[in-house]
């Protein structure tokens, strides 16, 4: 992982289109601006892991047989 | 169902051999959480299993999830499409769009849930598709599938 330090009102640029701003750090915390291109998804991390691990377990699950589908959905 | 022609072959998990017709290849540019590499997938149908629907891939890994028109089971659900969602699946109009919820199987069917926080989206028109995060949803990842007919929300994932 690149490692950055970077003070209140700096930014990094990632390609051509990304931009990363520290707007203000706190006690604990940072709060960060980011532009980019509107088809370009940011998520907070926890969300979009909590996402990819279901999408995995979905995955792996198996279908039960027709008949108990049946039961289940009436 | 397909034309054996110009059928794409697919080996899958659950259904052996399965020919795709060129047309139905839906693609997912930036693919989907978990599986970044995987760019192509069909929906798939069988007249068993509806009202749910495959979404399988046809690249590697060739894996399937269980997918289903949420608006079926959870009348009260809805989605917020915002622009840029609309932008990636290269549509102004909402017609041309198809939801669809993953579903997680568990060993227990009865505690099977229905994912209506990240809806995979299909423009049917140009065969493309994204999986969106919605936003301060009040919809959850784990919406039990088989639960009453009211849509159950909740504050939290």
């Amino acid at each position: 992982m690149l490692v950055f330090t970077r003070k209140k009102g700096e930014s990094l640029v990632i390609g051509n289109e990304i931009e990363i701003t520290i707007l203000n750090i706190g006690s604990g915390n940072a709060k960060v601006g980011i532009s980019a291109p509107r088809h370009i998804s940011v998520h907070r991390s926890e969300v979009y892991e909590a996402i990819k691990r279901e999408n995995l377990a979905a995955s792996k699950s198996q279908l039960p047989s027709p008949d108990v589908l049946k039961k289940l959905l009436q | 169902m397909v034309t054996e022609l110009k059928a794409i072959t697919v080996q899958t998990t659950n259904f052996g051999e399965i020919g795709i017709p060129p047309e139905s290849v839906i693609h997912f540019s930036e693919g989907i959480p978990g599986f970044p590499r995987i760019h192509n997938f069909a929906i798939l149908e069988f007249e068993n299993i509806k009202p749910f629907q495959y979404l399988q891939s046809l690249d590697d890994p060739p894996i399937a999830l269980l997918v289903v028109n949420p608006f079926l089971l959870c009348p009260a659900y809805r989605i917020d499409l915002q622009d840029a969602d609309m932008e990636d699946l290269h549509t102004k109009n909402t017609g041309d769009v198809s939801v669809y919820s993953v579903v997680t199987m568990t060993a227990d069917p009865a505690e099977a849930t229905l994912n209506l926080m990240a809806p995979i989206l299909i423009n049917q028109k140009d065969r493309c598709g994204r999986q969106v995060i919605l936003l301060d949803s009040p919809f959850r990842m784990r919406h039990p599938l088989f639960g009453p007919p009211e849509c159950q929300r909740a504050e939290n994932v």
